[in-house]
């Protein structure tokens, strides 16, 4: 059944949607880039160009505005994996590309900050309140299932041998993912995202039924970077 | 710590400093850092405003200070004895345990005491983030450290790459922590620093001798 939330937001016009959508936007990048306490309604209402009486038209408070960043932001992760460019990430081949689109993904973005990723909004909502970590939970569990099901297939065609547990695949996985992001982020540097994402792989590939698979694949060092000595 | 802002102080001034530390970094480790004001640090640490404003500029100045705190945190925790010199399976294996034994006591409440710390300051000034980064160092070069002992003994082969390893071991810490605080669920957390400890495992030479690289060509 869907969430009140969510029958809102079908309910609206392309137009109304258009609106609430900026809206979202606007409340997401305020919540990552100046934190959750100085993103009050007023300044949402200001970033988006909307107001007031709009901004209450498509969300009741703040509450239900941060509940729809975060869904939103969990529909771009769901989308970046269902990409046509990924196949139905069911195979190794996937797999390495899903590391390459990773990569590209974050150059674009880069790693100063100011972009509302999952692990940014986690980081910033997750000790707000129980509501708001809810739903993270929940953005969480349609991730893990999504690679789940992904991983199943995979197991299903037989690439991966019968002990391969698709849902403790899934879960490192994404954490491999979440916690590469934060050093990425806390670096400002790619490095730890390459080598979070070479990691799920590669432990990907430690279940592989075809033995020239199961090698690990070297990870990448990005060019120009040095890893964990730092200047000081 | 640095001991050019401590060194003013004297050694009841540096334990009430520390008092504030701590009850600092308790409020941020629960309810975030945006959400601790200086008036509940106080408060929680029973002592009156003139001598917050006398140990801490702001409170920017208290923020790095409990990173420096917690950074120690994670450097006690990693350097604890039954963990030995994390420069063995054995020791990987009861570094990851003594992981999940802390679940209810801390991740399922706050997350990593340092990661949440680091992620919720993402879009902090560049001292912050030098800051950050530094403990980050500190935390992988106990790692890189025990895993090169380790491939100089042979427990691992050539193509393991240590900072490689230290990395993976300590982003799934990070991820998994994250998302176990997210769900309430013990399980992201368990699952993620078992999967970088087989991770590790998996560069062990192998039974058969000679490394994996070398095997023989695949059929398909």
């Amino acid at each position: 059944m869907a969430h009140p939330d969510v029958q809102d937001e079908q309910r609206l016009t392309p137009k109304g949607r258009a609106t609430r959508d900026r809206i979202v936007q606007a409340a997401a990048e305020l919540i990552v880039t100046e934190g959750l306490a100085a993103s009050n309604m007023e300044r949402v209402r200001k970033a988006a160009s909307v107001s007031g009486s709009q901004l209450a038209h498509y969300f009741t408070d703040k509450s239900a505005l941060i509940r729809a960043v975060v869904r939103r932001q969990i529909g771009v992760v769901l989308d970046f994996h269902r990409q046509p460019k990924l196949g139905d990430l069911d195979s190794f081949d996937d797999f390495e590309r899903w590391i390459d689109l990773n990569m590209r993904y974050l150059r674009r973005i880069g790693t100063s900050g100011g972009t509302p990723t999952f692990h940014a909004l986690t980081a910033q909502l997750a000790k707000s309140d129980e509501t708001t970590r809810a739903t993270l939970a929940a953005g969480y569990w349609q991730w893990i299932g999504l690679l789940e099901a992904a991983i199943a297939r995979m197991k299903g065609h037989g690439v991966l041998v019968a002990q391969a547990d698709p849902r403790r695949l899934a879960m490192a996985i994404v954490s491999a993912h979440q916690g590469g992001g934060t050093l990425a982020f806390t670096y400002r540097a790619e490095w730890p995202h390459a080598d979070a994402t070479r990691f799920a792989v590669n432990y990907l590939r430690m279940f592989a039924t075809n033995p020239a698979e199961r090698i690990p694949r070297p990870p990448r060092r990005p060019r120009g970077r040095r890893a964990t000595t730092r200047v000081h | 710590m640095n001991d050019d802002s401590t060194s003013r102080f004297t050694r009841k001034g540096l334990a009430t400093r520390a008092r504030i530390v701590g009850a600092a970094a308790k409020l941020m480790f629960e309810r975030g850092v945006a959400n601790t004001s200086i008036d509940e640090v106080r408060g929680s640490a029973g002592v009156g405003g003139s001598q917050i404003s006398h140990y801490f500029r702001d409170k920017r100045d208290l923020t790095r200070q409990v990173i420096a705190s917690r950074r120690n945190d994670v450097v006690a925790f990693h350097t604890q004895p039954r963990l030995g010199a994390l420069d063995s399976f054995d020791a990987l294996q009861a570094w990851a345990d003594a992981c999940v034994a802390d679940v209810d006591t801390v991740y399922r409440l706050g997350g990593c005491v340092y990661g949440s710390l680091a992620g919720e300051l993402i879009d902090a000034d560049d001292e912050i983030h030098d800051d950050l980064a530094d403990g980050y160092d500190e935390w992988l070069d106990l790692f890189r450290t025990g895993l090169t002992a380790m491939q100089r003994r042979g427990d691992l082969r050539n193509d393991a790459d240590p900072r490689h390893l230290a990395v993976a071991l300590v982003i799934a810490h990070q991820g998994g922590a994250m998302i176990t605080h997210a769900t309430g669920d013990a399980e992201p957390l368990r699952v993620a620093v078992n999967a970088a400890i087989d991770y590790v495992r998996s560069f062990a030479p192998q039974p058969g001798g000679g490394s994996s690289r070398s095997g023989r060509r695949p059929k398909s």
